[in-house]
């Protein structure tokens, strides 16, 4: 942890020189194992004396398009859960992701940025459990609508302490889509930082530390946690249940197909819209390949092709969750009938 | 404005009708589901099948091209099952129905014969069932070439009902139609006189398995899948990079027209589109101003992009077109085939004849040269 208190010294020395500095920390999920992944993202090991101390080793990403030329890098710091990395970049994030999906396109869909939804972001917002959550403010918040025809993306510049930001995203069915907040940390000290729900959290001011250990132990947890079911899917189906059975009416399936198609880099074609629901589709970000069913009003089904990862079933999830509320996952597998049971209808 | 209305409504037509072809064919692979899913899931029938081959080849009986039915069952104690499933019927059927009965069996992957048990049935379903006299017709012909296999004629329908949506396979009450060999359990299910039925909550396992029945695919379905599904295993890292980073590339997609005969074979497909249905597909994304078929390069350029905008035509159903790429997709096919209509597919070369070639030495000069 010598390593982290470096680290951490450097940033806040950083912050203190400029008034509107980002660090940011990239997400990235993956469970090659270190050395694999270094070699899958092309990671080149850094020299003792590095730009950013503690870094272990560093990507260089250039992009060269007839409209435009530019280059990143990306430092992959040595503290991190074993299978969240950190990757730790000066460049502002709305430049740098551009170039993040380009450092994870290099190890086809067996690394990604995890997608940081609603619940992350509001567990996030606790840096020092001592405090609760209404002393953290939020000091701007973007959140969008999760049906496209109730209007444009919201941006609150001042929405006030972090209960009442959530509850009202929550209250009124938003996907949260970025929150700045400030959050106390200890004595009257505070921390800012934005977490983004592509999958990075940027640092601003104030002690580094605790933001740090909370991404690094609780957040990676429960990242995990989230994406556990999702690990044992692999070709079988992913049952999403809703309480309410709010596929009866068949109207409901546009909003499903919006749901899907509004994951970023994703086609959706449906198959089939009547009497039953199945589309199939295809996330470039990620690489993951589904079809989607829905044969019972209140559960919508998963099936992964080819190399799909959890995150790609995190992603979709997020982005149905968000249409249609919290669901259950479960992994489910075809029943057996007996000969009379097909006889009698029963099947 | 009243021309535009008629061009309107007419784009209205082509566009209705398209749609209607992509939904039966879908009805088709739901039932190759259900028969699939059926031989999985009822215990005493899973437990008597050997073999469920949606891919197999009959020997031909004259020719040297295979008939390729839907699907070819074998089951233990010397059963085996020819499925074949048709819309509505046609009057090619009666000739194909005879082929199938008179193969002695099927053609394995090294091309060897694999001949047909003495329990030996031929299924054959519609969803419109054909009426008395078509069936007559057939069940002749069957008497003229002494044919003693049993034929049996089915109906299936995805029917919509109070405890969901269910495939239904009803065996044809005519008076001539066979009837299945009762020692088999899936036998004795197509024999019974209430019919089957079997769940879209049950098939839907199977579903994802079917890109084509034995026939190709129509170009609508197959158009739509291979961009949807076959397209990104054209792509190198650099076409990957770019479709995660921004949902598009920035220069088409070029795919050589010689290379169509190696399709993708994505994961959890057992029966994958052909070569025939990728360029059918293509062709389909052409008319759809989606491809471009640079004809002298002999290669396609595919625009490929995962949003795609809908033609603006007031007539269309904007609720379906704004939201779905198969709507969108049939949409501006349609928009294109009434409005402006491309020439067809990759042919011979025209020769044009030179300015010299045309001039007329038959009629003698009017002028005549010293």
């Amino acid at each position: 942890m010598e390593q982290l208190a470096d680290f951490v010294s450097w940033l806040e020395s950083q912050a203190k020189h400029s008034p509107y500095f980002a660090g940011t920390f990239w997400l990235i999920w993956s469970h090659l194992e270190e050395s694999l992944l270094v070699k899958a993202l092309q990671l080149v090991p850094v020299s003792k004396i590095c730009e950013v101390p503690s870094a272990d080793s560093i990507a260089h990403v250039t992009i060269t398009t007839p409209r435009f030329k530019g280059a990143a890098s990306f430092w992959h710091l040595p503290f991190h859960h074993p299978s969240v990395h950190l990757f730790f970049s000066r460049m502002k994030p709305c430049k740098a992701v551009r170039f993040v999906y380009r450092l994870t396109a290099r190890a086809r869909g067996r690394a990604q940025l995890f997608p940081l939804g609603h619940d992350l972001a509001r567990s996030c917002a606790r840096l020092n459990p001592a405090y609760p959550l209404d002393h953290t403010r939020v000091l701007r918040g973007v959140s969008y609508p999760s049906r496209p025809e109730d209007g444009g993306a919201e941006i609150n510049l001042l929405p006030g302490n972090a209960v009442t930001f959530f509850q009202k995203v929550e209250d009124e069915g938003r996907i949260l889509k970025l929150a700045k907040m400030r959050s106390p940390v200890l004595h009257g000290e505070t921390c800012d930082f934005t977490i983004c729900r592509i999958g990075y959290i940027s640092y601003h001011r104030g002690k580094a530390e605790p933001l740090l250990r909370t991404i690094v132990d609780r957040l990676s947890k429960e990242m995990i946690e989230a994406a556990r079911p999702f690990q044992q899917a692999d070709h079988n189906f992913v049952g999403l249940r809703f309480g309410n059975p709010v596929f009866a009416d068949m109207r409901s399936f546009h909003n499903v197909l919006h749901a899907l198609a509004r994951v970023p880099r994703t086609a959706v074609a449906i198959i089939h819209a009547n009497p039953y629901f199945h589309a199939t589709l295809t996330n470039y970000e990620d690489g993951g390949e589904f079809d989607v069913f829905i044969t019972d009003p209140s559960t919508i089904h998963l099936q992964a092709r080819g190399e799909s990862s959890p995150a790609s079933f995190v992603r979709l999830h997020n982005s149905l969750c968000e249409a249609f509320t919290e669901a259950r996952v479960s992994i489910e597998h075809p029943k057996m009938y007996s000969l009379r049971d097909l006889l009698d209808g029963r099947v | 404005m009243a021309g535009n209305k008629e061009t309107d409504e007419q784009i209205r037509e082509v566009f209705n009708e398209k749609f209607k072809e992509y939904q039966a064919f879908d009805r088709t692979l739901d039932a190759l589901a259900s028969l699939r899913a059926i031989c999985k899931v009822v215990k005493e029938i899973a437990a008597e099948t050997v073999t469920c081959d949606f891919r197999a080849r009959l020997k031909p009986v004259a020719g040297a091209e295979p008939y390729t039915p839907d699907a070819v069952i074998r089951q233990l104690r010397e059963h085996s099952f020819v499925i074949e499933l048709k819309t509505s019927w046609d009057h090619s059927n009666v000739e194909q129905i005879v082929k199938y009965a008179k193969s002695p069996g099927t053609l394995q992957s090294d091309g060897t014969l694999l001949s047909f048990p003495k329990n030996h049935c031929i299924l054959v379903g519609y969803q419109n069932t054909p009426d008395d006299k078509h069936l007559d017709q057939l069940f002749n012909r069957l008497k003229e070439e002494n044919i003693a296999i049993p034929i049996v004629v089915f109906r299936y329908a995805l029917e919509v009902g109070t405890p969901g949506n269910r495939m239904f396979f009803s065996r044809v009450p005519h008076a001539r139609n066979g009837f299945c060999l009762s020692s088999s359990s899936l036998g004795k299910a197509f024999n019974s006189a209430r019919g089957i039925l079997i769940s879209d909550d049950v098939f839907k396992f199977e579903r994802a398995a079917f890109h084509r029945a034995s026939d190709s695919a129509p170009p609508t379905y197959a158009g739509i899948l291979w961009w949807i599904v076959y397209v990104r295993y054209y792509l190198n890292d650099d076409q990957k990079a770019e479709m995660a980073e921004k949902g598009r590339l920035s220069s088409p997609l070029m795919i050589s027209v010689d290379s169509l005969d190696n399709v993708p074979i994505p994961d959890g497909v057992e029966v994958t589109l052909t070569p025939k249905d990728v360029r059918n597909g293509l062709e389909f994304l052409r008319q759809a101003g989606l491809a471009v078929l640079k004809k002298q390069r002999r290669i396609y350029e595919i625009d490929l992009k995962t949003r795609i905008l809908p033609p603006k035509v007031t007539s269309l159903p904007t609720d379906i077109i704004e939201q779905d790429i198969t709507a969108k997709l049939i949409a501006r096919w349609a928009t294109r085939k009434v409005k402006s209509p491309i020439s067809d597919r990759l042919g011979k070369k025209k020769v044009l004849r030179g300015r010299r070639s045309r001039r007329d030495y038959k009629s003698g000069y009017l002028f005549p040269i010293d």
